[in-house]
């Protein structure tokens, strides 16, 4: 007898060793495929519903939601910028008005009230 | 059945595998993975577990490939189980050691259930003779204990080429080695099977 005869003739026995499982190792295996098989089934048919009214395919709805994302940081950014910019300028525009109220004399009287506008009054004579 | 008789039978050429055919694939070839498990980890619910894994990871993954490719992707998603369960035990059993100082629970008898002992009804084994069925379960036994006796890469190799009927390129691939080291593993897996037989005065 040659090898693959051998080989032939015991595998045959351990064909015999399977048909004999033990019922519960049995049930047990198959359940396994049946759980894997529903798992499979589950992750088949998840995108489908996930789309399902979306219209177009997966890939081109998340370009749009990530455009989206990017047009919002681009609006804030910009927005947070523009307020930096008018703040800057507005606190300008009030020492430049303060300063010429003061060389012209022309000071508000609420001014002469304010303590710290005394105090830098006494600060800054020379 | 042989599997590569019903592989070439059932399976069209580059077809993707449909779900029925996949549940067919997995119950021909359950039994033969939880075997194969068994005799290399030795521990029936880690066999069982091993299998379960494999059936996910195959389901998961390669479902979409074709029905024909399915029984060596099975074969190697199998055999990367089992390693990976030997790596977890490796890992496991070194904390267990570490940790066995703090107390010990034997529940080893728990989940004991008594019909779950009886062996499946089985069609094959029906109706023939009582003494040769009790003959058949020895050799069976033997030989089974033989194979969880051999080298881990033998026992592979043999299961591999002659029982689930891959051929010597498909083994290679499976076990990640030679073909001419498949062709050695199994050789020296025949012998030392055969001789085993031999010295319990058993003749195939």
């Amino acid at each position: 007898m040659n090898e693959s005869e051998i080989a032939k003739k015991i595998t045959g026995y351990l064909d015999r060793g399977t048909a004999e499982l033990k019922a519960g190792t049995a049930y047990r295996l198959q359940r396994a495929r049946q759980a894997s098989l529903e798992r499979l089934f589950a992750l088949q048919h998840a995108p489908r519903l996930v789309l399902a009214g979306g219209g177009g395919n997966w890939d081109g709805r998340r370009l749009l939601v990530d455009a989206r994302v990017w047009i919002s940081v681009l609006l804030l950014v910009g927005a947070m910028l523009s307020y930096q910019y008018w703040q800057t300028n507005q606190q300008q525009h009030d020492i430049e008005e303060t300063d010429a109220a003061i060389l012209s004399s022309e000071l508000p009287i609420e001014a002469y009230l304010d303590r710290g506008f005394q105090a830098w009054l006494k600060r800054s004579e020379p | 059945m042989p599997a590569a008789i019903i592989r070439r039978r059932r399976c069209p050429e580059d077809e993707i595998a449909s779900h029925q055919e996949l549940s067919q694939f997995l119950a021909e070839v359950e039994r033969r993975a939880f075997k194969q498990a068994l005799f290399a980890v030795r521990d029936e619910d880690a066999a069982l577990d091993i299998v379960q894994d494999a059936m996910l990871k195959l389901t998961e993954k390669y479902a979409a490939k074709p029905a024909q490719e399915l029984p060596m992707l099975f074969q190697r998603i199998l055999q990367n189980t089992i390693h990976d369960h030997f790596r977890r035990q490796k890992v496991r059993s070194t904390w267990t050691t570490l940790l066995s100082a703090f107390g010990h629970k034997d529940d080893k008898d728990e989940d004991f259930d008594p019909l779950e002992t009886l062996p499946a009804r089985s069609d094959a084994t029906a109706g023939s003779d009582p003494a040769q069925q009790q003959q058949q379960a020895e050799i069976v036994g033997v030989i089974e204990q033989a194979l969880t006796r051999l080298p881990a890469r033998q026992r592979q190799a043999f299961l591999l080429r002659y029982w689930e009927e891959l051929d010597v390129a498909e083994t290679a691939t499976a076990m990640g080695c030679s073909e001419g080291s498949v062709k050695t593993h199994c050789s020296r897996a025949v012998h030392a099977l055969a001789e085993v037989l031999k010295a319990k005065g058993i003749t195939l």
